[in-house]
């Protein structure tokens, strides 16, 4: 079990976002989340569609504010902040997308997009934004001079990830929510854009919230996960202990139906019951899990469980954990 | 494993060739443009004067394209009558794409109240017969170039403002707008260095469309009588009057007809060809 | 296995003419395929792997400006040369697809039950009355719950997976000899994504189809292809059963491939081996192996010819320099 490697970067509490969806009723997207993000850390979170990492990451970003709940950055209160107060902020809290293509203007330069963050920021010197430029481009692997007055669709999917991250470190952030930054990118890529993560952040001393599916991509990068399930928080532990010893039944779960690209590993046993996962717009009472979970107790029905620590670094969210 | 720095583009840029079906129509816009332009330097009788001994002669040397009721040169009212059309055709709906485009924007990247204002807005507009606002117009503000102008390009507004408001509402919703809010950019940065750029392309083909339906609008008002006053002339006009004399003299309505037929055809192909190219291309990831 | 194989393909290739030139998707393609076996076809985009199959059944043909050439032997008749209607009826009887977006493979306006119960009536003659009751019963096969209601619902009343599931159903509806599932499980969450599979597998098994099975992900293909087949640049690059391709790959390509991967069993922030460069633009390819720019064995010859897929026994692979050649 390793050390924290720093005081908080970051701290969510009580985050709530929610979504109107016409009619009175709400998408409940994330609810009570508290979770902190540790300084030079990557925090992995996982889980599946409707578990609301997505929804979380933008919250963070106050992008749009949430509904309910604080953001602590640096100490200062994000969620409090308007307008110039919070454009002020933004550069140090940067954002890498699932699809990059269409995280790219198509209408732009690549010079122009990568410079964009410097103009906004307030950079006047053209001399000084071209120099920070070609440094950052050349940091993450692209040639300027080549892809310089080029435009997005002349490039590949990796290539176009690439500058997004160019993008994104140009304004030297302290932290980068990297939102499953390589599901959309081909098998033989993947690999190339994680590695470039993993430098960047150790050249640029980079703190890092990576949001994916794929637990195989999560555990490679990530010092500890996190797991969410409809909104809440399932469980959140280090990177080893959680894949070696899962506490959450829906940790084991999703473990166990991981295909893994060994065929003489037989598949895994979900043990998950039968039924197809509940809807955001109405969670299940108590604990959200409860319907596909094979150890649920009429206790789960009635008393959500809170996230507790079991262990120095291990939290979890369960009347009945598993360790 | 290093990473290679120098890869090159997935595509060289394609050589472009001129297709028939792009040469013809933009080429007849073209020369419909130069004469309008050029009216008052290429000798031409004046198409104002009449000839009464002369009139409804069928096309000959002396009058490439015969000559009208009042004996007047018809190729010379064609090329004067280009110029109000393109006038009338350009600038109404460029008034109309501007403050039907700016609406539309407003109205897809703001949502809520803004929207809801603009849609009713648009709706309004919308209700009242496109004729009889304009003839209305027209009857109480006296009829002239720039009223007739004006009056299409108001009824353009609608039409301008569906347009940029759905292309907003798709474009909006893009990841690289999150992308420019997460830098800080304001909302002004964001609607015209990052939306506006990718609007232009659809509205400006879309714009082309207009001015066909413009110019066709004016004809009718001409026709109608409640357009371009005479003697200026207007392709609607001579065709209005072109048509007492179909029996003897059919050219008189039949040449404007179908100048106005070959231009709005062509501007209509030049916008499915500008639509067609603009599509931006996605490589395959 | 005695029996002749029941889909016989024979060096298919399909063609695009594109402003840059031709575009060969598909470059020379070949393999059988036995009743009740399942070939994973395994490739990232720009492969060929889903132009191949919709060539194999037509989907994909001269109306969408391909050329398409070779063979496609059904039960030894061959697909390409039958005329529309007879295509259009053995393609509704005998082959089974699933796709990969459910939302848009099913039709949005028409109730389940009726889609499900559309090639029941046009291909096996059942009534309206026959069809919708058979259409209930599968849907109660492939695990929807209240099938009865379920019918009477239109797809967007559903959840990807279950959408998915009446993908399968129409699928399997007129008791197909071969299943064909593009990536049906890329658009769905992983515990949904086990579910299917399993559901998938128990059916090719209980009607003893044969099944291909379309991926980009490896350890899908590992856990449910009897054998493989990896595609690379639109050709075949390397043919083995699973556990022979995940043990002892030999083609580069795939070993590189799977060495890239980042597994559950690897330590966290172990350095990813990454393959270099990026898959090839099918417009401007040149003579040689299309795999060569980023391959680590690498040689003069790899530049100048293109490889052929040879055997060493039933592992097939193209490739001048294969791994494990030294030994």
């Amino acid at each position: 079990m390793s050390d924290p490697p720093g005081a908080p970067l970051l701290q969510m509490t009580g985050l709530t976002v929610e979504y109107p969806v016409g009619g009175g009723r709400h998408v409940h997207a994330v609810s009570d989340v508290s979770l902190a993000i540790r300084q030079g850390e990557t925090l992995g979170l996982v889980g599946e569609s409707g578990s609301g990492k997505s929804s979380l990451a933008r919250a963070l970003l106050q992008l749009p504010p949430p509904k309910d709940g604080s953001v602590l950055f640096d100490g200062q209160e994000l969620t409090r902040l308007r307008g110039e107060a919070l454009r002020a902020i933004r550069p140090h809290l940067q954002m890498i997308f699932q699809d990059p293509i269409a995280s790219l203007n198509p209408r732009r330069r690549v010079a122009e997009i990568v410079a964009e963050p410097l103009i906004v920021s307030g950079v006047r010197d053209a001399a000084e934004r071209t120099r920070r430029v070609r440094a950052v481009m050349e940091a993450v692997g692209l040639d300027p001079d080549n892809v310089w007055t080029r435009r997005p669709h002349e490039f590949s999917g990796g290539q176009c990830q690439r500058i997004a991250i160019a993008r994104a470190l140009v304004l030297e952030p302290r932290l980068i929510v990297c939102d499953e930054p390589v599901s959309a990118l081909d098998v033989s890529i993947r690999a190339q854009i994680l590695n470039l993560l993993e430098d960047m952040k150790a050249r640029f001393g980079l703190t890092l919230l990576f949001i994916a599916h794929d637990l195989a991509v999560v555990k490679s990068i990530s010092d500890r996960v996190a797991v969410m399930y409809l909104g809440k928080l399932c469980e959140v532990a280090d990177s080893a202990s959680l894949f070696a010893n899962p506490a959450h039944p829906y940790t084991a779960a999703l473990i166990a139906a991981i295909p893994e690209p060994d065929p003489d590993r037989p598949l895994g046993d979900t043990r998950l019951r039968p039924g197809d996962p509940p809807s955001p717009l109405d969670p299940p009472s108590g604990c959200r899990f409860r319907t596909r979970c094979p150890h649920a107790e009429p206790r789960c029905t009635t008393e959500a469980p809170p996230l507790r620590q079991i262990a120095p670094g291990r939290e979890v969210a369960c009347h009945f954990p598993l360790v | 494993m290093s990473v290679s720095a120098a890869e090159p583009a997935v595509t060289a840029r394609p050589r472009r060739r001129l297709s028939w079906a792009l040469a013809l129509p933009l080429g007849w816009v073209a020369l419909v443009v130069f004469l309008a332009i050029t009216a008052d330097w290429l000798g031409l009788p004046d198409p104002a004067a009449q000839e009464l001994i002369l009139r409804r002669k069928p096309p000959s040397a002396e009058y490439l394209l015969g000559t009208d009721n009042l004996g007047r040169d018809m190729l010379s009212r064609i090329i004067y009558g280009a110029r109000t059309s393109l006038i009338v055709g350009l600038c109404a709906p460029l008034l109309g794409f501007l403050v039907g485009g700016a609406i539309g924007m407003s109205a897809g990247y703001f949502r809520g109240k803004v929207d809801l204002l603009a849609v009713g807005l648009i709706d309004i507009l919308l209700a009242f017969p496109a004729l009889v606002l304009a003839l209305t117009f027209t009857a109480y503000l006296g009829q002239s170039l720039f009223n007739v102008t004006l009056a299409l390009g108001i009824l353009s507004i609608p039409a301008a403002a569906r347009v940029s408001r759905a292309s907003t509402l798709a474009w909006a919703n893009r990841d690289f707008v999150l992308a420019a809010r997460t830098i800080g950019a304001s909302d002004w940065r964001i609607l015209t260095r990052e939306i506006l750029p990718n609007l232009l392309p659809p509205m400006f083909a879309f714009w082309l469309v207009a001015v066909s339906v413009i110019i066709v609008a004016e004809g009718a008002l001409s026709f109608l009588g409640l357009g371009i006053p005479a003697p200026q002339p207007s392709w609607g006009g001579m065709i209005a009057d072109g048509r007492e004399a179909l029996d003897v003299a059919p050219h008189t309505a039949l040449i404007p007809a179908a100048v106005m037929f070959v231009t709005v055809l062509s501007l209509n192909f030049l916008g499915d060809m500008v639509r067609n190219m603009v599509d931006p291309r996605r490589s395959s990831l | 296995m005695n029996e002749g194989p029941l889909l016989s393909v024979r060096d298919a290739r399909v063609s695009f003419a594109t402003a840059r030139g031709a575009l060969r998707a598909v470059d020379g393609v070949t393999f059988d395929l036995h009743k009740g076996r399942t070939l994973g076809i395994v490739g990232e985009s720009g492969s060929g792997k889903s132009v191949l199959v919709r060539s194999l059944i037509g989907l994909v043909g001269a109306d969408s400006g391909a050329e398409v050439g070779g063979q496609v032997l059904l039960e030894g008749q061959d697909l390409r040369t039958l005329p529309g209607a007879r295509l259009r009826t053995l393609l509704g009887r005998d082959i089974g697809i699933v796709f990969q977006d459910p939302m848009t493979s099913l039709n949005p306006v028409m109730k389940i039950g009726r889609q499900i119960g559309e090639g029941l009536q046009l291909n096996r003659g059942l009534d309206r009355a026959a069809a919708g009751r058979r259409a209930a019963e599968l849907l109660a096969e492939v695990g929807i719950p209240e099938p009865e209601r379920r019918a009477r619902q239109y797809p967007h009343e559903l959840s990807g997976g279950m959408r998915q599931r009446v993908a399968i159903a129409i699928a399997i509806a007129c008791e197909p000899k071969l299943l064909i599932a593009d990536e049906p499980t890329t658009a769905l969450d992983v515990t949904v994504q086990r579910q299917i599979l399993d559901l998938l597998q128990r059916e090719q098994r209980q009607r003893a189809m044969a099944m291909i099975l379309i991926t980009h992900d490896l350890g899908v293909a590992a856990g449910r292809a009897d054998d493989i087949m990896v595609m690379y640049a639109g050709r075949a690059v390397e043919m083995a059963a699973t556990r022979a391709l995940f043990r002892a790959p030999r083609m580069p390509y795939t070993e590189a491939l799977l060495r890239s991967l980042p597994r559950l069993t690897d330590v966290a922030h172990t350095r990813l081996a990454a393959i270099p460069g990026r898959p090839p633009d099918l417009a401007r390819r040149g003579g040689g192996c299309a795999f060569a720019p980023r391959c680590r064995y690498r040689s003069a010859r790899c530049d100048a010819e293109q490889p052929v897929l040879t055997r060493d026994g039933p592992h097939g692979f193209a490739c001048f320099n294969p791994v494990g050649a030294g030994a």
